[in-house]
This record gives C-alpha cells, sequence and structure tokens, in this order.
C-alpha cells in the first residue's frame, strides 16, 4: 500500500515534469489596434490559434502580450494571426481582406468615415 | 432635435417588421416619430451616422432612435443616418435602437463629440445589447405580449435534432411521446395538449390539421434562428386558432445567415444527422437566396424494454427548403419560398424482421410514409408619404400526404391547403393611435380514410380582423383586437381579445391578457397515439368547434447584479375556460375511447415563477416551477384531466469561457407524478396505482469552438428514467387490452451524442 502510494506520488510528480516540457514564452508584438473593439477582435482571434494560452492588448502602447507555447507555435505564426484578423503585427502588414472589413472605429484614423476613439460596442 | 419623452425601447413600425411577423410587432410598430423640439439653448452636442456595414458599404439606417441610456431622451437619425444629440450632463452612454437590428449602447468618452454607430441585423432581439455571449433565453421586455425568447445560442445547447426537442430547458412548453411507437411527440402548454397553442413558422400557421402529430419534427433545429413563446391569447392578426398560446419558429435568413454551415450528429442510439445550408447575395443585398437542407435517420433497432416493439420507429427524414428574400428600401420588401418533406418510419414488431415479413407474418407494424411541400410568400409595401402605414400580404399553400398501416388500421390522409391574410396598417393622428385591419382566408380540403371509414371534409374560412393599439408613453400599451370568421360547417363567430403592459416601476412590467380562441379538431391526425392501441373509437356526436376563455396575468422584475448581468424575476398566471371542447374520454374503460362534445366544465389553471440570473461573468442560471391544475367533465364528473403532471420545477446551469472557447450546459427537471387513466386493469397488473410516478431528466452538453468549426458532446437522460412497461398488452396487439398510447414519461434511456458545426461566415 505503502509502496504503491509512492510509486503514485512520483508518477504525479514526473508527469508534472512533463507537463512543464513545452515551455511557455511571453512575447510583446506591436499591433495597430485603434479602439476597445480592436482589442476584443484580436484577443478573439489569437484565443482560438493552436498554442497560444493568453493574450492581452494595451491600447495605450498598442502592443500585445502573448503567451505561447514554444512546442507549438512560434512568434511568427503569431504575427500572421494577428495579420489574419486585419491588424499590422511589428512588420508583418494586415491582411487587406480582413481589414477593409474591420468596423470603421478599428480602421486607421486616415481611413475612418467619423473620428470616435472610445467607441465601444 | 430633441425630442421629449421619446420612446426609447421601442423601435419604429417598419415593413421589415411586417414580414418579420413578430407578433406584437403591431404594437413595437407604434413608435415613430413625436413632437420635434428645437433646442431652447446651445449645449455641447453630440454628432454622428448611424449605418449598416453591409460587404464594407455603409448603408444608412435613417430614422434610426438613438438617446442617452436610462433616459427618454434622444432623438432620431435622419434619411443619411447622421444625426445630432444634446449632452445630458453625467450621462455618457448612447443607446442606438431600429427595428430587425440589435440595440447598441456606445460608452462616450468625455469630450467626445463624433461617434460613428453600426447596428447589426438581428430579428428578435432589438431589446438586447450585442454582447460577447448572448443569453440562451431571455423574456422580452419590449413585446406587451410576454414573449420568452428562445436565441439560436439557446438551441444550440440542445444539439438534436427539431423543433420538439427544443423545450427541454424551458418550463413554459413540456414535450412528451404521444404513443409508445411511432415516435410522435406532442407539447403541452398550460397542461393543455399543443393543437391549442398555435405553431406557427414565421407566423404563417405551420402544423395545422395532419401536421399536427408530427409537425415538431418538420422543423430541424439548426433551421431556426430563434424561436418565440407567448402564453395565453394573442394578437387576433395572426388567426383565431390560438388558445393557450403561440410558438413561433423564425429560420434563418438568406441576407443574414452564414455562406455555407454543416453540422453533423449522432448519437449511441444509431441516429445520424447531416444538417447543411448555403446562401448568396446577389447584387446590392436586394436579393438574396438560401438552400437548407437536412437529412436524418434512425438505423438501429433498439428494444431496451425487451417488449418486442422498437423503442423508436426506423426513420428516414428529407427535408429541403428553398428561400429568396428581396428587398427595395423604404418601398418594398418581399419573402418567398418552397419546402419539400419526406418522411417514413417502420415501427413496431420490428426486432428481427424486415417491414414487409413483418406484415407478412402477422406483427403488429407501423409503417408511414409522409409527403409534405409548403409554398409561401410575404410581402410589404411601404407607403411613402404616410406615417406609419403599410400594407402585408401573406400566402401559403399546403399539400400534406400520409400513407399509413398502424396494426390492423390504415390510415390515408391528404390535406390541400390554403391560407392568406392582408394586414393593413396606420395610424390615426399620431403615432398612439395604430390601428390594423385586414381580410384572411383559411382553406382546408380534407381527404381522410381509417380503416374504410372516411373523415373526409372541406373547410373555408373567409374572416376580417381589427386591431387598435394606443401607447401614449413607452410605459403602458393597450391593444385591443376583434375579428368575425365564417366556417363554411360551423357558421360565423367572433374573437375578441384584449392586451395590456404597464411598467408599474422602471423595472418592472406588469401585463395582462383576455381573449377568445377557436379551433376546429382533426381528431385522428391529432391523436396518432389512440391509433396504436386496440381501444374503439366510438364517436359518440358530430363535433361542434372547440371554444375557450384564456385569461393571464404576469409581472416581470429585473435587478441589475453588475454592469451587463441581470437577475430576472417573473411569477405569471393563466387560467383557460373551455365554452366547448371535444372530449377523448379514456376513462370509460380500457378497450375504447368515447369522443364527444363537453357537456359540463373544463379548465385549466397554470401557474409558473421563474427566475434567471447571470451569476457571475459566463455563467447564468435559471430556476423554474411550474403548477397546473387541469380538469374536464367525462361522463358527468369533474376530473384531474388524465397525463398531465401538476408540477414541474427545472433547474438550467450554463457556463462559457472568455470568447465561448468552452461552453457546459446542465439542465434538470423534475415532472410530477400524472393521474392515470381509470378502468385499466393492465396498468395495476404492471405495478401502477391511480398516478404515474415522478421522475427527474437530467441533460447535459460540452461544446468546444475551434477556429473553423465547433464540436459538441452531450448526454441526455443521464439518469437513466423510462416509463416501465409503455405498451400494454404488448404480446396481444391484435386483441383487447393493446394500449401503447398512455404515455407519462420517457422512452428512451440514457443517450450519447457527439456532433459538430462547421461555418463558413
Amino acid at each position: 500500500m505503502k509502496n504503491t502510494l509512492i510509486l503514485f506520488m512520483m508518477l504525479a510528480f514526473s508527469v508534472s515534469l512533463y507537463a512543464q516540457q513545452p515551455k511557455t514564452q511571453v512575447i510583446n508584438i506591436k499591433v495597430s489596434s485603434q479602439c476597445e473593439d480592436c482589442k476584443e477582435t484580436i484577443e478573439r482571434a489569437l484565443a482560438f490559434e493552436r498554442g497560444i494560452t493568453k493574450s492581452t492588448v494595451d491600447l495605450e502602447t498598442n502592443t500585445v502580450e502573448v503567451t505561447y507555447k514554444t512546442g507549438k507555435t512560434d512568434p511568427d505564426k503569431i504575427r500572421k494571426a494577428i495579420a489574419a484578423a486585419g491588424y499590422d503585427a511589428d512588420e508583418v502588414k494586415a491582411d487587406s481582406k480582413a481589414y477593409t472589413a474591420l468596423k470603421d472605429c478599428c480602421k486607421k484614423p486616415e481611413d475612418r468615415e467619423f473620428d470616435h476613439s472610445g467607441h465601444n460596442h | 432635435m430633441v425630442l421629449s419623452h421619446f420612446p426609447a425601447e421601442l423601435p419604429v413600425k417598419s415593413l421589415n417588421q411586417y414580414l418579420k411577423m413578430k407578433l406584437p410587432l403591431s404594437f413595437m410598430s407604434l413608435m415613430l416619430i413625436l413632437a420635434i423640439i428645437p433646442p431652447a439653448f446651445a449645449q455641447e452636442k453630440v454628432s454622428g451616422r448611424i449605418t449598416e456595414n453591409i460587404k464594407n458599404d455603409k448603408v444608412p439606417l435613417p430614422y434610426a432612435n438613438i438617446y442617452w441610456g436610462g433616459t427618454t431622451t434622444g432623438s432620431v437619425s435622419d434619411e443619411n443616418g447622421h444625426f445630432v444629440l444634446e449632452r445630458i450632463s453625467g450621462n455618457n452612454t448612447l443607446v442606438a435602437s431600429y427595428v430587425g437590428y440589435l440595440n447598441d449602447t456606445i460608452i462616450l468618452k468625455p469630450g467626445q463629440k463624433k461617434i460613428d454607430i453600426f447596428l447589426q441585423p438581428g430579428t428578435d432581439l432589438a431589446e438586447v445589447e450585442i454582447k460577447q455571449r448572448m443569453a440562451g433565453s431571455f423574456i422580452s421586455s419590449v413585446k406587451p405580449i410576454k414573449t420568452e425568447v428562445i436565441t439560436s445560442a439557446g438551441l444550440t445547447k440542445l444539439a438534436c435534432c427539431n423543433l420538439s426537442e427544443s423545450f427541454e430547458n424551458n418550463a413554459t412548453v413540456d414535450v412528451g411521446f404521444s404513443d409508445a411507437v411511432t415516435g410522435a411527440k406532442q407539447i403541452q402548454m398550460l397542461g393543455l395538449a399543443g393543437v391549442y397553442s398555435q405553431l406557427m413558422v414565421e407566423n404563417i400557421p405551420f402544423t395545422r390539421g395532419l401536421g399536427s402529430a408530427f409537425g415538431l419534427t418538420y422543423i430541424p433545429g439548426t433551421w431556426m434562428e430563434s424561436i418565440q413563446v407567448s402564453k395565453g391569447s394573442s394578437s387576433v392578426i395572426n388567426g383565431y386558432e390560438s388558445i393557450t398560446g403561440q410558438i413561433n419558429a423564425e429560420f434563418r435568413k438568406p441576407f443574414d445567415m452564414d455562406r455555407f454551415y454543416l453540422n453533423l450528429y449522432g448519437n449511441n442510439e444509431g441516429r445520424l444527422e447531416l444538417n447543411s445550408h448555403a446562401s448568396h447575395v446577389f447584387a446590392e443585398d436586394k436579393l438574396s437566396t438560401a438552400v437548407l437542407a437536412h437529412v436524418s435517420g434512425q438505423f438501429m433497432r433498439i428494444d431496451m424494454n425487451e417488449d418486442g416493439f422498437l423503442d423508436q420507429p426506423l426513420s428516414r427524414q428529407v427535408n429541403l427548403s428553398n428561400r429568396w428574400s428581396y428587398e427595395k428600401h423604404g418601398v418594398t420588401e418581399s419573402k418567398f419560398g418552397i419546402n419539400f418533406l419526406y418522411d417514413e418510419r417502420n415501427g413496431g414488431q420490428l426486432m428481427n424482421l424486415a417491414t414487409k415479413e413483418a406484415i407478412d407474418q402477422g406483427k403488429y407494424v407501423i409503417d408511414m410514409v409522409t409527403r409534405r411541400v409548403q409554398l409561401y410568400d410575404k410581402t410589404g409595401f411601404v407607403f411613402s408619404g404616410m406615417d406609419n402605414t403599410s400594407l402585408g400580404l401573406i400566402f401559403s399553400g399546403l399539400y400534406h400526404d400520409q400513407q399509413s398501416v398502424f396494426g390492423a388500421r390504415d390510415y390515408n390522409a391528404t390535406q390541400l391547403g390554403f391560407y392568406g391574410n392582408a394586414i393593413f396598417q396606420s395610424q390615426i393622428a399620431n403615432p398612439a393611435h395604430v390601428y390594423n385591419a385586414g381580410v384572411s382566408w383559411m382553406y382546408d380540403d380534407y381527404d381522410e380514410v381509417i380503416s374504410d371509414t372516411s373523415f373526409s371534409r372541406v373547410e373555408s374560412v373567409p374572416g376580417v380582423f381589427a386591431q387598435y393599439t394606443y401607447s401614449p408613453n413607452e410605459k403602458l400599451s393597450l391593444i385591443a383586437g376583434f375579428r368575425a370568421d365564417h366556417h363554411n360547417k360551423y357558421g360565423t363567430f367572433y374573437t375578441p381579445r384584449i392586451h395590456f403592459k404597464v411598467n408599474i416601476f422602471e423595472h418592472t412590467v406588469l401585463r395582462g391578457s383576455a381573449g377568445k380562441g377557436y379551433r376546429t379538431p382533426s381528431i385522428l391526425a391529432e391523436n396518432t397515439g389512440m391509433l396504436v392501441s386496440a381501444r374503439q373509437l366510438i364517436f359518440r356526436e358530430d363535433f361542434t368547434m372547440e371554444e375557450a376563455w384564456n385569461y393571464g396575468l404576469n409581472i416581470t422584475q429585473t435587478i441589475a447584479l453588475a454592469e451587463d448581468r441581470n437577475l430576472t424575476l417573473s411569477a405569471d398566471f393563466y387560467r383557460t375556460d373551455f365554452i366547448n371542447q371535444v372530449i377523448l374520454d379514456i376513462d370509460q374503460s380500457f378497450d375504447r375511447i368515447e369522443i364527444y362534445n363537453l357537456n359540463g366544465k373544463s379548465y385549466s389553471n397554470s401557474f409558473q415563477i421563474n427566475a434567471e440570473a447571470g451569476l457571475f461573468k459566463g455563467f447564468d442560471l435559471t430556476l423554474a416551477y411550474r403548477f397546473n391544475d387541469v380538469q374536464a367533465t367525462t361522463a358527468g364528473e369533474l376530473r384531474e384531466r388524465p397525463l398531465v403532471s401538476r408540477h414541474k420545477g427545472l433547474l438550467s446551469m450554463s457556463y462559457a469561457t472568455r470568447f465561448e472557447k468552452w461552453k457546459f450546459d446542465l439542465t434538470a427537471q423534475y415532472n410530477g407524478r400524472t393521474r392515470l387513466p381509470l378502468n385499466m386493469p393492465a396498468l395495476a397488473e404492471v405495478g401502477y396505482g391511480d398516478y404515474s410516478p415522478h421522475y427527474y431528466m437530467v441533460y447535459t452538453q460540452v461544446t468546444r469552438k475551434f477556429k473553423k468549426f465547433d464540436v459538441y458532446a452531450g448526454v441526455e437522460n443521464l439518469t437513466n428514467f423510462v416509463q416501465h412497461d409503455p405498451i400494454l398488452g404488448y404480446d396481444q396487439p391484435f386483441e383487447s387490452g393493446f394500449d401503447a398510447g398512455v404515455m407519462w414519461g420517457p422512452l428512451l434511456g440514457r443517450m450519447v451524442y457527439a456532433g459538430l458545426r462547421y461555418a463558413i461566415k
């Protein structure tokens, strides 16, 4: 019984060691976010990407902090995912089709019909 | 432009509304533009534009409401969607609403002077803000007739399969099998059979006549965008038929659905299902079309209770719909389409035999083939230059054919039906007084034969109606309606109905209704359960029309728990009093059903309380309790109606993680005991007393959303409770005593299912 317990604990320990194996990394990416809606859109897009555990857009600095598993994705893939959602990500330009589909408030000021920073749907 | 006492929550009436034909729309329609008072003082202003984003083009929404949150101060946009609004000190919440669109709430930054607002189309949800997560169901706070709306989010909680399975987490509507062999399902509202409530698809009567027994299974779950359930009397505009309430299913709209959608479903009892839709928008969003397809089947032979009968019939269904939508903004709007259905069921003693062999060997077999075609068109015209004035035309044609064998009984029936309704709407002097008037015609030709006895008949019912809606402000509304119809057999009859809604306090709404309803029964089609028995059908007399009064009162209180979470409490009471009813008396003897007109009292009292709360972010809880007291006079004595439970309780929990990546749903039901039919010694032989036992049902589902598709899995009837001995006398199905129509509980045990949804937006 005691042996079983020790064995079990060892197993649990090794499993927890193993679980740490795919290391997580944090990266900051500059994005062309404009408003609360963009924060929502980008975080939603990243939530469904493989390997990404967390993402937070900071609208003050227009950066997104992404926590990801190194074995499953890499910064390039993350930038491409953001671009596919319609936003520039560092040097990767936004997908033009996705960009034009964005709400007016999420577009860059020069492409907008009205100025209305802070529009919160 | 500043409006005082602008009816903030009530969207402008438009043609759009007519076509969607929400029941209370006639009321919602009221609020157009009130007196416009120029601003006295130059204050800080906010200006902007209200548009809809269609394919990256901004389409202006003219005459949309815009107002400060929590107030009645606001304005309307001009023809190009532009608006100017004066700031109210301390209020930075703007709300935009437009009929047929989802409300939008915008928080302005201090000093912000310009704002661009996009509204998204949405039919019934005009009173709900766009949120990350949509509640599965809610009680509309706008409509004068209390309406529970089951949204598409609520519908996905119930992965399978069709309208009959859409009410498991709803305490208002009960669904149960009508017999133990055919798989037909019946609903109950206020403790009365589903035929007393009106079932409509986009406000066109759907399951009249022959469609009554299986109609619920003809509406695939994934086709529906939402379901509206309202108890009690409904508007006279939709006819005289609803007595206990109305259920309206809205299908997905061609201009507003995924370009492609696929849903696959399978369960461990051998049911497979495929649903697929595709839509296309033609030039300028004026014309759009969609094809919806459903193919399903029950392929496994299951007999859990080992009575030699299949627990559910083998079945195949193919259901196709082609819908079209045409819109010329501000002039006309039209929706038309065609539906095809083929449905085949084989049940009974088929465990080891093919249908034909079983019949040849003298086994008890039910064999049914149903073919159905429905055409419909809804067109509306707006009279430009006349405020609030429009004309709506609705047509539908139906062909329904059922060829069937129920053991020793043959039942073959064909229905040719036509329905037409023309509704004119306008206002008297100002939008506080709106009236509707119109004409309708219902025509049904039934060719119905059971074992060489014909029940063929023609029903033709032309009618006229008028309805007046008075809503001086957003706190009060009154609807008075009246219609006169003439039935070719039963003569002329009159249907008065009234409704009111009062906001007693800001978050407290009181509603009431009283009205009459009528219907002509299709005894055989509506009661397939009685065909699956050896009971003799004894028709004592000719039937007259069923006729009843319904009175109801309900109160809804909303309490804000947090910024985006509410607690909604509601209580309602409804009474239905029959003046005439066709009684199917199963209490006289086990070997017959006597069918006659009511002689004495028949009524139903139904009381329900509901609490719905968003307890914390992502978590919704619903608690409900319902009490039914349903009595009818049979053979001179007032008795509790058999197979109707007095008590029902419901607990429903729903949790979603951020972005609904994971979604968990759990529903538990308590179903109270029901009175069993009298004079049935067979019931005592298998251990029943006077009442059936009470029981619990538990449903649960998990959904995981991925980038391009969703995967779901769930369990129905988790506790594996089934009605024991559902088929009395199963060993001698052609002998007196055989009866598969005494149903009070679930037939199918624990069932595990899984499926996936894939959509291209």
